[in-house]
């Protein structure tokens, strides 16, 4: 305590010596904050902060880059005599928003005694893999394979329908009745199939008997063996075209139209007496004890996107719940629109709660392949818009490190910037070295601590 | 509460220290530290010459924003400036790591 009261009363006492000093040439007027931030120079007529009157300094700058009236001495870009209608200003903003200590300040103890009588504390900057989500817009759709899209199995008229939007069905259960001329033709077919048959068979056996006496030849009877062979087939194929509508070997043209599977009515697009035809959307039953959710994911997030990996789902319909899935496929192509590709994830869908259509937001959980590095979060101190983080170089000297903040892991957060993971970041004390680089900034000229 | 008297000792001491080296600058170094005013240019260095030279940051010392902050605005206006780390991008490493900023030949005869 002692030693500090010193180190005060003898700094006090260099004081007066300080003051002393004078500037060699005093500029014509003192920069301040506010003129930075767009206050013009009333006497020359350009902006205060790019004032080469005012500052002669700016003028090297504005020379080496190419852009000087020599005439007037401004720079050329805004000279308020060759171009009036520039009003003095730059064509681009100059301010002093987000102007933080540059990357790489650096600041230096005149003695690793100052240094240590500071106090400042350390830790190392570590590194680990990072896990990030992906966060994008959601809607839940039906499970394509749980999906039953209904056409008529032959043209024909409705003559009833069994069940309306909304019922639930098993597989196989009525949905209508249709009448169809094409269910007539076959039931003919049929009939005169099974007719045909009959003769073939009866020519087949009197052949046989014969060709048995030695009265009909060789020849006779593998036509008449063709013949029922060909009568049969015909017989099957009557009989699977009608199987196939559902409708019966003989008696009244009319069949049924069944559901495939077991699910709700989601579709009727017919009514009785309307003439259906075979490509005719006419029900949809759907499943919905599985749903998906189809998740638009940006092209620049795609590369980190695959199957298998967590997703979270909210869904602005169902406040309050969150539903966890895996990811099951991710489109092949983007979508020349939205630039989007969909990663779908399905959904159980126990109590019913998930509708098409549903809209909310999706996070599916990454591994990015490039690795974090963290820092405690009192290692990260906030300037003028900047995020620092303070490395030690040496014993008595520290740098400066923009840093950008992503995501924190307890009292840790991870740093994008140029600190590595193993460099000893200054966590307690850092406040101080701050104010350091802010001295900088506000033009003191160098950060020695003394 | 050592600590905190510690703060209060060091930062009121850079506080006198800021404000005296803000008057100036050029004059104030080399009471402090020789070796700090080597770094830096004279004051009546001519820019673009040997003299003018910033041997902390390692640029023309009238191109330096490190130690005149107030040239960053003549830097914005001609477009060379790099936001995310806060220097005119001629003289950004961490952007262009290949950048060489040398230092001009000194004069025959000096």
């Amino acid at each position: 305590m002692v030693r500090l009261l010193i180190l005060v009363a003898l700094l006090l006492a260099a004081l007066p010596g300080c003051r002393d000093l004078e500037e060699p040439e005093p500029p014509a007027r003192a920069p301040t904050a506010a003129a930075a931030d767009g206050e013009m120079c009333e006497e020359h007529g350009v902006l205060e902060a790019v004032c080469t009157k005012c500052k002669p300094a700016l003028a090297a700058v504005f020379k080496a880059k190419g852009d000087w009236c020599e005439e007037h001495g401004f720079p050329e870009s805004f000279c308020p005599s060759c171009h009036p209608e520039r009003g003095g200003r730059p064509a681009v903003d100059v301010s002093s928003a987000g102007d933080g200590p540059a990357d790489g300040t650096k600041v230096r103890f005149q003695t690793q005694e100052t240094a240590r009588l500071a106090g400042l504390r350390f830790a190392k900057a570590v590194e680990r893999p990072t896990s990030r989500e992906v966060v994008a817009t959601a809607r839940v759709v039906y499970d394509g394979t749980r999906v039953a899209q209904i056409n008529p199995r032959m043209p024909g008229v409705v003559r009833a329908i069994r069940v309306d939007v909304g019922a639930e069905v098993r597989a196989g259960a009525p949905l209508a009745v249709i009448e169809s001329a094409g269910v007539g033709a076959d039931q003919a077919r049929l009939q005169s199939a099974r007719t045909r048959l009959d003769v073939a068979e009866a020519d087949y056996k009197r052949t046989e008997a014969l060709r048995k006496d030695g009265v009909s030849s060789e020849r006779d009877l593998l036509a008449a063996r063709r013949e029922r062979e060909d009568a049969r087939a015909e017989v099957r194929s009557a009989r699977a075209a009608l199987g196939m509508v559902g409708a019966a070997p003989q008696g009244s043209a009319r069949y049924t139209l069944t559901s495939p599977i077991a699910g709700v009515v989601t579709q009727r697009n017919t009514s009785i007496g309307r003439l259906v035809d075979a490509e005719d959307l006419v029900f949809e039953v759907v499943d919905p004890s599985t749903m998906w959710v189809d998740i638009d994911v940006p092209e620049a997030d795609l590369s980190l996107v695959s199957v298998g990996q967590q997703v979270s789902l909210t869904l602005d319909g169902l406040k309050g719940r969150e539903f966890t899935s895996t990811i099951s496929y991710v489109a092949l192509a983007v979508d020349l629109r939205t630039r989007t590709a969909v990663a779908r994830a399905p959904l159980a869908n126990d109590d019913g709660a998930l509708r098409a259509n549903l809209f909310g937001r999706g996070r599916i959980t990454v591994t990015d392949p490039s690795v974090a590095v963290l820092v405690p979060r009192a290692a990260v101190q906030r300037a003028r818009g900047v995020h620092l983080v303070f490395v030690r170089m040496s014993e008595d000297s520290f740098e400066a490190r923009r840093v950008s903040l992503g995501p924190a892991e307890g009292e840790l957060v991870s740093v994008s910037g140029r600190v590595k993971a193993g460099d000893d970041v200054v966590t307690e004390g850092s406040f101080l070295l701050k104010t350091e680089t802010l001295r900088e900034s506000i033009g003191a000229g160098c950060c020695e601590v003394d | 509460m050592r600590n905190l008297m510690t703060y209060l000792v060091l930062s009121s001491t850079i506080l006198f220290v800021s404000a005296c080296q803000k008057e100036a600058p050029e004059q104030a170094a080399p009471s402090s530290t020789s070796a700090q005013a080597a770094q830096h240019a004279p004051a009546d260095a001519v820019p673009g010459s040997h003299e003018d030279w910033c041997g902390e940051h390692q640029v023309p010392e009238s191109m330096c924003t490190r130690c005149n902050p107030s040239l960053v605005a003549a830097f914005k206006a001609t477009g060379d400036w790099c936001e995310a780390h806060g220097l005119p991008k001629s003289q950004c490493l961490t952007c262009d790591p290949t950048l060489k900023i040398e230092r001009p030949p000194q004069k025959k005869g000096h």
